[in-house]
């Protein structure tokens, strides 16, 4: 139902999470790599030799050497004759040329034409819906399980074997994938809201599938048709191997004519045949350059995770100890670092918030504790201590035993976070066994516990559920079950309510409360919501851009901020104790891209009291141990601007 | 809960939503009763907030009066016409004075086209309204919702979720309606950007003269736009009151329990676990009687058998509760 996936959620693309999160905005260059070029090229020789074969300075291909002495039968390639001499003398390069017009003919109308049938029959069935779909889809799948070979037979038997016969019948079997990558293409854009906003002005029928939908489908529709046509090369080979072929010079009847030399004269079956391979990869590689254009990927420019920089000993005994961490990715943009500087400890018991915007790597401090970052390429330096074990430079099995053991973890969707397939039995227990050494039973009975422990009703008859059987609430209370499995000191809850619905919030967040004060765990909640941190956190690290640019006891904080950043983002918050339509105070444009980024302060380019010092020195955290932050003007008050008052 | 009736019904209203009912298809031959016979109306100039969690049928109730999912029953007047039912050109005609923004920004623009095109749809489905000044009107639209410079021919991927916010914003007054529907305009954007955007919504709202249905699971956020806030549950209305008053006196046992439950509120309430309990029952099987009954401290024999009906407890403040 449509309005349920609605409210599950945010779907993005791709590009849109990672290249969002970090703040990368802007074209992504998509670079299309040596390897399309040289396709491009190869295909552009292909069509330039197949329209001028006529005025090249090559024999006639159906010239035969026996006859006219100028090329021996089965001569070998060389100065005379390039590609070498067929079975009757033929000038093998000659015919190979002649073979391009067929095969890029047939390529190019088969595909054409079924590219365009199948794609107005995909739009039709994903954009209609209902009966007309249905009828459709019956009908592709019909059509994908007839016998195309036992048709062509057929057809070739009373029709002849044409160019014209061929094309005919490849063009028919060609369609039913078109239209099943276009019906599917469709269902998917017909579900964004940009398709209800164009509905909503009043677009036409017509109009939403031209103006709205078809741009969006032609680049898939291509990348495919890129494949569709070294499949139809393919086919024809294919055919002709078996005696099928058209009654013209194709490459697939000089492979089938060669290969009963390919003892003796291999060249006759080889270079024909090599021709074709690459035909075929390059129009596999051009297709597989357009669905990279299509949907972008992120990928990491160095494939490795790497440790930088000196280990730095936490005085006293934190169960975590961060101190001037700094992660980088290295990303197609750049390298963005996405944490810059960061350093906190955190005793037992304590609870610290990371407030921030998206894009101020407030998640990216708990990835670089825990190590797994959502793309390759990451270089940690810095100190991040677990109960004393070295996180970033202790060895591998030691770091995951840490893990597993020490830490918990909580995630923003408990959906994704739990695997659908698996009974919440099994995903529950599974790390106590693992890492815990409890066998089957124990740790059935310590699952029970934990259930009753975070509130989940009836633990038995949840314990043989699934996922999806389970509320949003419920699930993330089996989530923190989880992560609470064997017993952490430390619990990183990644905006463990933003899924939620406020009431849940409220539940969830007591719990967490409850479990830290009962167990006597460590908290680091990471939100974008300032509201969420007070009462139930002990300190706030307020990030921006990398830095933390304030931190200090939780109450301190609320009654007397001294960042700019953090005064701002608390003045745009809409409170609840001010009247209706109150004017809120805002904060101009948006958080800074973390790929060049300006010298000075992060902040500058927002901030109403920036100044030249602002703009060409990044501020050094002052203030206290207890309450620090990075700003050349601590709690000033600023100005309001005139003129919006209502 | 919560309940239907009409008392909140006003006269002088431009847009009357009477007994909307909404059913979708659920499993095996079930229902989803998504909206069940809800009614409202909106005086020109005035901003309504509806309010609740998910599954309240709030989302549900802004697209069924842009008719973008199908009426199963009840009536949506716009000027005394009635929008239900109509197809084809007659709706196409129909949706032009009400437009609606989206929870995704990024999802309501086309990623293929360019912003300058976006910005004109409106214009190229109907022609300009003004005759002829269209370019000029689309110009200052940009201008009044902060998109400034020479960026029309940028994509939707090259701006921010708060620019394309602002971008639907401007697509939907370059249709110049009487009535904006807006479902979550702010919940996807930054805490720094809500802030901007709900003062641009102000901002147009004045300038434009527009008529606003503002849908929000965020009650600080719909207490600062709305003169009139409704609390939705399960598909019924639970209480309807201005803003200043909802979060002063809340009457209905759930909307007390929703404001109880905001991090950090100051109002005057006990806990939230002590209003509320257990969970959403199922759209599939809504509870009879009052939908709340079955979370609600307070609930009683006459909550299962009776449904409870809207009705006045003081002026322009309607609850739908038998124990208030």
């Amino acid at each position: 139902m449509a309005s349920v996936s609605r409210r599950l959620g945010t779907r993005r693309s791709a590009r849109g999470r990672l290249g969002g999160r970090l703040g990368l905005r802007g074209r992504i260059g998509v670079r299309l790599g040596v390897a399309f070029w040289l396709s491009i090229l190869w295909i552009a020789l292909l069509v330039f030799l197949g329209v001028f074969e006529e005025v090249l300075p090559i024999r006639d291909p159906d010239a035969k050497g026996i006859r006219t002495g100028e090329v021996e039968r089965f001569e070998g390639p060389g100065w005379n004759a390039w590609f070498g001499g067929g079975p009757q003398g033929e000038d093998q390069l000659s015919r190979i040329i002649a073979g391009i017009r067929p095969a890029l003919t047939l390529g190019l109308v088969v595909t054409a034409l079924a590219a365009l049938i199948g794609s107005a029959l995909g739009v039709l069935a994903g954009y209609a819906r209902g009966r007309i779909d249905a009828v459709t889809t019956a009908a592709i799948d019909v059509a994908l399980a007839f016998p195309a070979l036992v048709l062509l037979i057929a057809v070739r038997s009373t029709f002849g074997n044409s160019l014209l016969v061929f094309t005919v019948i490849f063009t028919i079997t060609g369609i039913p994938p078109y239209a099943r990558i276009v019906r599917g293409a469709t269902l998917a854009l017909a579900e964004r809201d940009f398709v209800d906003a164009a509905r909503s002005m009043g677009a036409s029928r017509r109009r939403i599938v031209f103006r709205e939908l078809a741009p969006n489908l032609v680049l898939p529709v291509l990348s495919f048709a890129a494949i569709g046509f070294a499949i139809v090369i393919l086919s024809e080979g294919a055919l002709a191997f078996l005696g099928l072929s058209i009654d013209q010079t194709t490459w697939g009847a000089l492979i089938a004519e060669g290969t009963g030399e390919i003892r003796s004269h291999p060249h006759v079956a080889l270079i024909p045949a090599t021709v074709m391979f690459l035909t075929i990869l390059a129009f596999n590689l051009v297709g597989d350059g357009l669905r990279d254009l299509t949907a972008p990927r992120v990928v990491a420019t160095v494939r490795r995770l790497e440790v930088e920089g000196e280990h730095i000993d936490a005085t006293g005994e934190p169960v975590l100890h961060v101190h001037d961490l700094h992660t980088t990715l290295h990303t197609p943009l750049g390298h963005v670092e996405a944490v810059d500087g960061v350093t906190f400890d955190l005793s037992a018991g304590e609870a610290l918030g990371i407030v921030g915007e998206s894009g101020s790597g407030k998640t990216m401090v708990l990835r670089s504790i825990v190590g797994a970052f959502p793309l390759a390429g990451v270089t940690r330096a810095g100190t991040v201590d677990v109960c004393g074990v070295d996180m970033l430079r202790a060895p591998r099995p030691l770091v995951q035993h840490t893990l597993g053991t020490r830490i918990g973890m909580v995630s923003q969707n408990p959906l994704t976070a739990l695997n659908p397939t698996r009974r919440i039995e099994v995903q529950i227990t599974e790390p106590m066994i693992v890492h815990g050494g409890l066998n089957r039973r124990q740790a059935r009975d310590r699952a029970l516990e934990l259930m009753r422990h975070v509130g989940i009703p009836a633990p038995e008859r949840r314990l043989r559920e699934y996922p999806h059987q389970l509320s949003g609430g419920m699930r993330q209370r089996v989530t923190i079950a989880i992560a609470l499995a064997n017993g952490p000191q430390v619990l990183l809850a990644d905006e463990p309510t933003t899924a939620l619905d406020v009431t849940v919030q409220s539940q969830i967040l007591e719990l967490l409360g409850t479990l830290r004060r009962e167990d006597s765990m460590a908290l680091v909640l990471v939100t974008h919501d300032l509201a969420v941190v007070r009462g139930f956190t002990d300190r706030v690290a307020i990030m921006y851009a990398g830095h933390i640019v304030e931190q200090g006891p939780t109450e301190e904080i609320f009654s007397n901020p001294q960042h700019q950043y953090t005064m701002a983002l608390m003045r745009s918050m809409p409170d609840l104790d001010l009247p209706s339509h109150s004017r809120l105070r805002v904060i101009e444009g948006s958080p800074p891209s973390l790929v060049d980024l300006p010298p000075g302060c992060r902040f500058a380019s927002r901030c109403p009291l920036a100044d030249d010092r602002c703009h060409a020195e990044d501020p050094e955290p002052t203030g206290t141990p207890r309450h620090g932050y990075r700003c050349f003007h601590p709690g000033v008050e600023a100005p309001v601007e005139v003129g919006h008052g209502r | 809960m919560a309940g239907s009736g009409r008392a909140m019904l006003r006269d002088d209203a431009i847009l009357q939503v009477r007994d909307l009912v909404v059913e979708f298809p659920g499993p095996r031959g079930s229902v989803v009763h998504a909206v069940s016979g809800v009614s409202f109306d909106l005086r020109e100039g005035e901003t309504l907030g509806v309010v609740g969690e998910s599954g309240c049928g709030k989302t549900t109730t802004g697209r069924a009066l842009m008719q973008l999912v199908p009426v199963t029953r009840g009536e949506v007047e716009l000027h005394g016409e009635e929008l239900t039912g109509a197809t084809g050109e007659t709706l196409r005609h129909l949706r032009r004075s009400m437009q609606m923004i989206f929870q995704d920004p990024v999802s309501s623009l086309n990623p293929s086209r360019r912003l300058r095109d976006i910005v004109r749809e409106g214009l190229e489905i109907w022609g300009d309204p003004a005759g002829g000044f269209g370019d000029s009107r689309v110009a200052d639209i940009m201008v009044a919702v902060g998109l400034g410079g020479d960026i029309g021919d940028r994509r939707p991927h090259e701006f921010s979720g708060g620019q394309c916010q602002r971008i639907c914003i401007a697509r939907a007054l370059v249709m110049d309606p009487e009535v904006l529907i807006l479902d979550e305009p702010v919940s996807a954007l930054d805490v720094s950007v809500q802030a901007q955007i709900l003062n641009l919504l102000e901002d147009i709202k004045a300038r434009f003269g527009l008529t606003m249905l503002f849908i929000s699971h965020d009650l600080a956020v719909v207490k600062n736009v709305s003169d009139r806030v409704m609390v939705m549950y399960l598909g019924k209305v639970c209480e309807v009151a201005s803003p200043d008053v909802l979060y002063e006196e809340p009457r209905h046992p759930y909307t007390r329990a929703l404001l109880a439950s905001i991090p950090g509120h100051r109002l005057n309430l006990p806990p939230a676990s002590e209003l509320i309990s257990g969970e959403l029952p199922s759209p599939l099987d809504p509870p009879s009687g009052c939908r709340f009954r079955t979370r609600c401290p307070r609930a009683t024999e006459v909550c299962v058998t009776e449904e409870p009906v809207l009705r006045a407890v003081a002026e322009d403040h309607f609850v739908a509760c038998h124990h208030t």
